[in-house]
């Protein structure tokens, strides 16, 4: 951690719990700049970044008098910005549960004359589940279901072992049936 | 709304604040609240003739020792939890866990060495209800101050401070008990003495979210939608 720059926040946040509007402005704005690049770390470009970071500045502003200038700033506000990303993947969670059990209704009951595009919901929920894949785990399930590979060939073009490529799918598939299980169970 | 419309909005709002006292002084203060209360309401409730010789016995003076010992590492991690970015240590949130549970070691220890056999006073029976409503008006105090003590901070782990939040007043309530209630039966104690500190320490897993769920103030709503 930067020392000096984690003082100056620090007197800076003292300042704006003693009423300094100017210090609060700075302040804010480079909290703004540090959230962002943490949040963007964790969720990659997802346009949920912006909405995380505005709620870890409402959460600084009715908190601030929590902050002990003694101590450090940055782990202060990474604590609060933590917390309102994790709130924030779980209620994204949450939507993407709603989305997926309204498409299959559409699909059930039939009211379409063809076969509908995969929904977004649906789509949504399939890449946030083999993002959370190790990227071998990723690379081989989609080259053995989408693209179509043998196993053969996939060990061919990886330089993995056929039985490093089965091993490595059979992996994959479990981490994916978990996370489809806990999505689609029953409340 | 943009970032910079929205810190524009809070910085034209924002007043001085006042800083939310040290953990350590907070844990004193409530300490000293919950003691108060608690020797206040023992006394209140008539205390056994044979206190003073009770409190000569090392296992009695040993196990209330012991749960205030729990209920001052409790309140202290609950304190620490209620700051954002203090209270993550592991050991910090279970060593006052680990002492009741040394509490409830002591306790069987006792009955297996046959010490807690004597039969209860005045024939009560293993339903003798009295002990958990004593233990929950000793508790009363103690555990409002800790929650609106809590409250004042920002418990972001919500359902952990609440669970150390309560134990810490249920473990002083219950060392007030030990001292009122006679020596009973292990039965009892299990049920009656050490029930309710199991059912509050509960209570505050599943309750811990709404408990300290905060609206944010009105003005910083308003900003933010």
């Amino acid at each position: 951690m930067d020392l000096d720059a984690d003082r100056q926040l620090s007197e800076l946040m003292r300042r704006a719990q003693d009423g300094d509007r100017h210090a609060y402005d700075v302040l804010l704005n480079e909290v703004a700049n540090l959230v962002r690049s943490y949040v963007r770390r964790q969720l990659g470009a997802d346009h949920n970044v912006e909405d995380v970071v505005q709620e870890t500045l409402l959460s600084i502003h009715s908190h601030r008098h929590t902050y002990d200038p003694t101590r450090p700033f940055r782990p202060w506000m990474y604590a609060i910005a933590r917390h309102r990303l994790l709130d924030a993947v779980g209620k994204q969670q949450r939507r993407w549960r709603h989305e997926v059990l309204d498409d299959a209704g559409i699909v059930d009951a039939g009211a379409l004359d063809e076969a509908p595009s995969e929904p977004a919901g649906l789509a949504a929920f399939i890449r946030y589940a083999l993002a959370q894949l190790s990227q071998a785990q990723r690379e081989v399930i989609q080259m053995l279901k989408l693209d179509g590979y043998s196993v053969t060939e996939i060990s061919q073009r990886t330089g993995r072992s056929e039985s490093l490529v089965k091993v490595t799918a059979h992996r994959g598939y479990k981490t994916l049936r978990k996370l489809m299980e806990d999505e689609f169970r029953d409340e | 709304m943009t970032n910079d419309e929205l810190i524009g909005s809070l910085v034209a709002q924002m007043k001085p604040v006042r800083r939310l006292p040290s953990v350590e002084r907070r844990t004193l203060l409530w300490a000293s609240i919950g003691l108060l209360c608690v020797c206040l309401g023992t006394f209140l409730f008539d205390t056994r003739a044979i206190i003073v010789d009770e409190l000569r016995e090392s296992s009695v003076v040993l196990k209330s020792g012991l749960l205030l010992l729990v209920s001052a590492l409790a309140a202290r991690s609950a304190f620490n939890l209620s700051v954002p970015s203090l209270g993550n240590r592991w050991l910090e949130r279970w060593l006052p866990l680990f002492g009741m549970f040394a509490w409830f070691v002591i306790l069987a220890v006792q009955h297996a060495a046959g010490a807690s056999c004597v039969a209860v006073e005045d024939g009560h029976s293993l339903f003798r209800l009295g002990c958990v409503s004593r233990t929950a008006m000793l508790a009363l105090v103690p555990s409002v101050s800790m929650l609106v003590m809590l409250r004042r901070g920002a418990p972001l782990e919500q359902r952990w401070t609440a669970l150390l939040g309560l134990v810490s007043s249920m473990a002083l309530a219950l060392a007030g008990t030990e001292i009122l209630c006679a020596k009973a039966a292990w039965s009892h104690v299990l049920v009656w003495h050490v029930g309710p500190v199991f059912a509050a320490g509960l209570a505050g897993i599943v309750l811990g979210n709404r408990l300290f769920r905060r609206n944010l103030p009105s003005d910083v709503r308003r900003v933010g939608h």
